[in-house]
């Protein structure tokens, strides 16, 4: 474990005792049962260190920095008081309260506070427990403690429950046409979220009516077509013929190719019943073609189609787990790889080859194996790195050309997009890779030639100066044997500093530094800024000759605004070290550039404190530290499993995390891992969560 | 005036005018006689592209950061050329500048914000003001939001929201809309249709409980909206039903051509067709007396840079505008970014006069149901391509039925900050304190101008 604690190292919460068998330990034993709070902790450790350093000026009658502890409620620590809770423990964590020229607690007195506050906090990141809504969201992943995750091993998975997941629009729209003939022009009623977050997420979406109107419309859509004169289905053309009302077997016929078709499962007899007697109710009311359009169309419009189902099947083990029925995980695999059912994983769940994770696993790596440049078998895989890193977002990002040059966020987005796919191929040091790789590829396109297989071509056959973005002269010519581009140390390394994630994490007219800092604040340091206050419209002031560094600096040192952005602008200025369109510059304003930047505020001691002269320094750093790899690993279980991890994954994301380094770094290894862990194959059932055998 | 509503009325020669015919027009009297006046809204939201500067009224300057408020008519001057359509409606007409929406600002839209004032980038962060007034009026659809974007996507969630994280959609596509609202009136197998849809939606609910009944509470709720779902669509058939034929009488002919919308960066766009298809559907859920609040966009959203189109469609050459390029004043198909912007704007406008010439061709009461309505138009971006919010101009026609005092009228309040100043949050105040809302603020204060007073309506068009 490279993370060393500020904290005491304290036992986690709950934990019962060490499970031993056959004398060896298993691991602690979660008990997530005692989830009430403490509030006698609260009473007897708590209250007597406000009074003794805090309450002087956090009273309600003083309030300094309208902020009072004078009435706070224990008992809310994980409910409407989270955020508060969560910046007393950071204030009094890294010593910024009590101030300095005050009344200072004893060593142990903080890490008792500390302490208490965290072991309260974990008690809302156990499974099942229930959460605000805001806490299942993406992007309060990092909320979970992560010294609870990469610390000590439990005695097993603890999964989330059963869950219903809506479709994801990308896989509504690859499998619906498919069952009709020629089907264009559905609507879209699956929405996704803007923010730059995963997408995909199983708390994130519901079905409201603004939703179910248009997916009703396509389905009626798609029921005319599977009915119509072209209707590849016998059953389908005498469900609505011509020739008068079909028979009831035939009706029943129809139903069980329906649902084979739409749901890959045939109708119990309890729903062909149901069935039969809506459509000869339908019937009776509009004729047997407008029945025969609704049945389908209500097939198309159960919960299991538009919710993917993963309730788990069969008797649940010794601890209430329950793993998901082969069916399930042939679909999970799916859709966690593709947007389509793929063959091999439905072909295993029908001949019993889901059975056990090894199986699973050998076949998640063996579909995970490409060789193509494209990398384009399993779409999801290239996916993750888009929604983690964000950069296709440059597109989105409005500029005007600047002087001289091109900017292009279509081309710096494919180009960033051949180099990744690049370092997924080799699959070697992915993380460390993507971060300080210095070979980019400039205006490269793929082609699929007929003799040669996939060809390397210039992507636009015009001349444009887009070429420039990289700080290549004017007159730089493209040649395939120079690609991809290796660019000097001390201008490019990895993601972070090429110009379609710097554009994408840019403004219109200038850089944008604290988006900058959040991103590495969340995304590698795994650490959590809260939401901008409502009613704040700071902007960076213009002033001539003034760096864009100096500029931020005046509108964010304000001490109410400096308690956050101190999480960010010491990151993110790296980055001053390009201008807005990625360029590499020396100078801001006509003003040396300073791009230091700091590391702080991790509670990681081989980080906090790290001073580097500029973005390359920064990023090499990070590429190299565990503890960011371990943030990695987090994210790449978030996007897998479409939830936020909880500190009953910990198993999970250790063994995900030991899988990626014992293969030297293959991030298809830390996917089989993931995909073949109890997190994703079980659920827990709620009769017998927690309970011992 | 110088239409003639009668005219209108009597004459097929709109096409929708035509139908609006007998039957339900005496429901709607009948409706209107004895209770108080019937009061509807119309919001225009114009995505980029309502630029202070060019849709000033000849000869009334525009003082650079004014102290005091100018209130003066309308009606001597000439409007400026983009306007134009409206010019029969001058006496209807208040134009208020001056007011700002500084903590909505975004950096080429406000999106949710525009109608809600708060922070752009918190998108639905509570209740805009459309969906304010769709509370306080009521209606089987309480709102009914419809748009035009030039991506094909057939609804998006962009401008209207019912509270925080309860975003409404807007229908993009109008062959969608015509179907959603007007199905109820139509005749032959798409009555039988509507009617089998009745018994589709009960068997679906009745689904959706058989599933939740075997969920485990979390998952349970997620379900419980599709539930609700169903059984508002299946509610509300019966309502329809019941209206059947007033609904038929409304419901606009639309092409079915207008549909199909293809998404491409210089082709074809057809976005002033299907923003006329929109205007029609307005119209009709207004006179079908589906709806009294309806929000129409064009480009807005926040995600969205106003419209693009070709050249053809303003009348003017040919070739593509790309309305990003010309927000940057970049000359497109050889036409000047300013006129761009002003065809656009201007044909955007013509389709709403279309709107007002519609329901004044309706009557109700002992007017028109125009009279008893008040259109809001606006843009999501304030005043410029990369706006400040710290001028936000409206164009308001009608006075809700005599509750407001406006129409040729031409306002712009004190310069923000100065005394006097008030907020886009102050207008939607006043129109939600005429239709007995009591509010006093509305959405998030600015706290930059926390030293000024930002509650209450707006003094001057209050009664």
């Amino acid at each position: 474990m490279a993370r060393t604690s500020y904290i005491s190292s304290g036992l986690l919460l709950g934990v019962l005792s060490v499970v031993m068998a056959n004398g060896v330990a298993l691991g602690q034993q979660l008990e997530l049962k005692s989830i009430e709070p403490d509030v006698a902790g609260f009473k007897a450790r708590i209250v007597p260190l406000f009074e003794d350093y805090c309450l002087d000026c956090h009273d309600n009658k003083i309030k300094k920095g309208n902020f009072s502890l004078e009435g706070i409620d224990s008992t809310q620590i994980n409910g409407d008081g989270l955020e508060t809770w969560r910046l007393i423990r950071e204030q009094v964590t890294f010593g910024d309260m009590p101030p300095k020229d005050k009344l200072q607690p004893t060593p142990d007195e903080r890490k008792a506070m500390i302490a208490w506050i965290r072991d309260e906090l974990r008690k809302g990141q156990l499974p099942g427990v229930p959460k605000s809504e805001k806490l299942a969201l993406p992007q309060y992943g990092n909320y979970v403690d992560h010294d609870a995750l990469f610390g000590a091993r439990l005695d097993r998975v603890y999964p989330a429950p059963p869950r219903l997941w809506r479709l994801r629009p990308d896989i509504y729209d690859s499998t619906m046409p498919r069952l009709g003939d020629r089907i264009e022009g559905l609507a879209n009623g699956l929405n996704e979220l803007d923010d730059p977050e995963f997408k995909d997420y199983a708390a994130s979406y519901f079905l409201d009516e603004a939703a179910t109107a248009p997916l009703l419309g396509n389905a009626k859509k798609i029921a005319e077509s599977m009915i119509g004169p072209r209707a590849k289905d016998r059953v389908f053309r005498e469900l609505a013929s011509d020739d008068g009302p079909p028979k009831p077997e035939a009706v029943r016929d129809a139903i069980g190719v329906v649902f084979r078709k739409v749901l890959d499962r045939g109708a119990t007899a309890e729903e062909t019943d149901r069935f039969q007697a809506f459509f000869d109710k339908t019937a009776a009311a509009a004729g047997h073609k407008t029945a025969a359009k609704m049945m389908i169309t209500a097939v198309l419009m159960q919960p299991e189609v538009l919710y993917r189902r993963e309730l788990g099947d069969g008797k649940p083990d010794e601890y209430g787990r329950v793993r998901l029925s082969p069916r399930e995980i042939a679909f999970a695999l799916s859709y966690a790889l593709s947007n389509e059912p793929i063959d091999e994983f439905m072909k295993s769940a029908a001949a019993g080859g889901l059975a056990t994770s090894e199986q699973v696993g050998a076949l998640v790596r063996s579909r995970l194996a490409d060789d193509s440049r494209g990398q384009g078998k399993n779409p999801r895989v290239l996916q993750f790195f888009r929604e983690y890193f964000n950069y296709p977002f440059a597109r989105d990002v409005f500029k005007d050309k600047p002087e001289g040059g091109d900017h292009d966020p279509q081309r710096l987005v494919a180009d960033l997009e051949a180099t990744i796919r690049d370092v997924l191929r080799a699959d070697q040091n992915v993380f460390a890779e993507l971060l300080t790789t210095r070979k980019y590829y400039v205006d490269a396109n793929f082609k699929n030639d007929k003799r040669d297989g996939v060809i390397l071509v210039k992507g636009h056959e015009r001349w444009s100066p887009y070429h420039t973005a990289y700080n290549l002269s004017p007159d730089w010519k493209w040649s395939a044997e120079t690609q991809p581009v290796e660019f000097p140390r001390d201008e490019r390394a990895g993601v972070l500093t090429h110009p379609a994630w710097l554009a994408a994490w840019s403004g219109n007219f200038e850089n944008h530094p604290v988006q900058r800092g959040k991103w590495i604040r969340t995304h590698l340091l795994g650490g959590s800024v809260p939401d901008v206050p409502i009613g704040v419209d700071a902007r960076v002031p213009e002033r001539e000759h003034t760096t864009f560094r100096d500029r931020l600096k005046i509108a964010t040192e304000p001490a109410e605004c400096w308690r956050c952005h101190k999480k960010m602008n010491p990151l993110g200025v790296a980055f001053e070290r390009y201008d807005h369109y990625g360029r590499f510059q020396r100078l801001d304003a006509g003003q040396p550039v300073d791009a230091s930047a700091l590391i702080s505020r991790t509670g990681v001691a081989e980080l906090d404190g790290k001073k580097v002269a500029g973005p390359i320094e920064l990023v090499e750093l990070l590429a190299k530290s565990e503890y960011a790899e371990q943030v990695f690993v987090r994210y790449v279980f978030r996007y897998f499993m479409g939830r936020n991890e909880t500190i009953g994954d910990a198993n999970t994301l250790q063994d995900a995390h030991k899988a990626y380094r014992d293969s030297g770094g293959s991030f298809r290894e830390l996917v089989v891992s993931l995909l073949s862990s109890d997190s994703f194959l079980l659920r827990q059932t709620s009769a017998q969560a927690g309970s011992k055998p | 005036m110088s239409i003639d509503r009668r005219t209108f009325f009597r004459g097929a020669t709109l096409g929708l005018g035509g139908l609006y015919l007998a039957p339900f027009i005496r429901q709607l009297d009948a409706a209107t006689a004895g209770s108080a006046r019937p009061a509807r809204v119309l919001f225009f939201v114009q995505g980029n592209g309502v630029y202070v500067n060019e849709i000033q009224p000849a000869g009334i300057e525009r003082p650079k950061d004014p102290d005091k408020l100018e209130d003066r008519t309308l009606a001597d001057h000439e409007m400026a050329m983009s306007l134009r359509p409206l010019s029969p409606w001058v006496d209807k007409m208040t134009m208020i500048h001056g007011l700002s929406g500084r903590i909505a600002r975004g950096s080429h839209n406000s999106g949710f914000a525009a109608l809600g004032c708060w922070p752009m980038s918190k998108r639905a962060y509570g209740e805009t003001i459309d969906a304010a007034l769709a509370r306080n009026l009521g209606g089987i659809f309480p709102q009914v939001g419809v748009g035009v974007s030039n991506n094909a996507a057939s609804m998006a969630y962009i401008v209207t929201s019912t509270d925080k994280g309860k975003a409404m959609p807007t229908l993009l596509n109008p062959v969608l809309a015509l179907r959603q609202y007007f199905s109820a009136g139509a005749a032959g197998s798409a009555r039988k249709e509507f009617d089998a849809d009745t018994n589709l939606l009960d068997f679906m609910a009745d689904d959706v409980k058989r599933m939740q009944s075997r969920l485990d509470s979390e998952e349970k709720a997620k379900l419980e909206r599709y539930l609700d779902a169903f059984e508002s669509m299946s509610g509300r058939q019966s309502k329809l039903l019941s209206m059947a034929d007033r609904i038929a009488g409304a419901a606009p002919r639309i092409d079915s051509k207008v549909g199909n919308i293809v998404e491409t960066k210089t082709g074809p766009t057809g976005v002033f067709d299907r923003l006329e298809a929109q205007f029609d559907i307005a119209a009709g859920v207004m006179a079908a007396g589906l709806t009294n609040v309806v929000t129409v966009t064009a480009g807005a959203g926040p995600d969205r840079i106003g419209l693009s189109c070709m050249a053809e469609e303003i009348g003017q050459g040919s070739g593509f505008i790309g309305s990003h390029a010309i927000g940057h004043g970049a000359t497109q198909a050889g036409i000047p970014a300013g006129m761009c912007h002003a065809l656009i704007r201007r044909t955007c406008i013509e389709k709403l006069a279309r709107f007002i010439k519609r329901l004044e061709s309706i009557p109700e009461g002992d007017g028109t149901m125009m009279d008893n309505t008040l259109i809001v138009y606006l843009s999501d971006s304030a005043e410029q391509h990369h706006p400040r919010c710290e001028e936000w101009p409206f164009i308001l026609i009608g006075d809700l039925g005599g509750r407001l005092k406006l129409g040729n009228r031409y306002l712009r309040y004190p310069w923000y900050g100065k005394t006097g100043h008030r907020t886009i949050a102050n207008l939607y105040v006043s129109l939600l304190n005429v239709v007995g809302d009591g509010c006093r603020t509305f959405g998030v204060q600015d706290v930059a101008i926390s030293d000024l007073d930002q509650t209450g309506p707006l003094a001057e068009i209050m009664l």
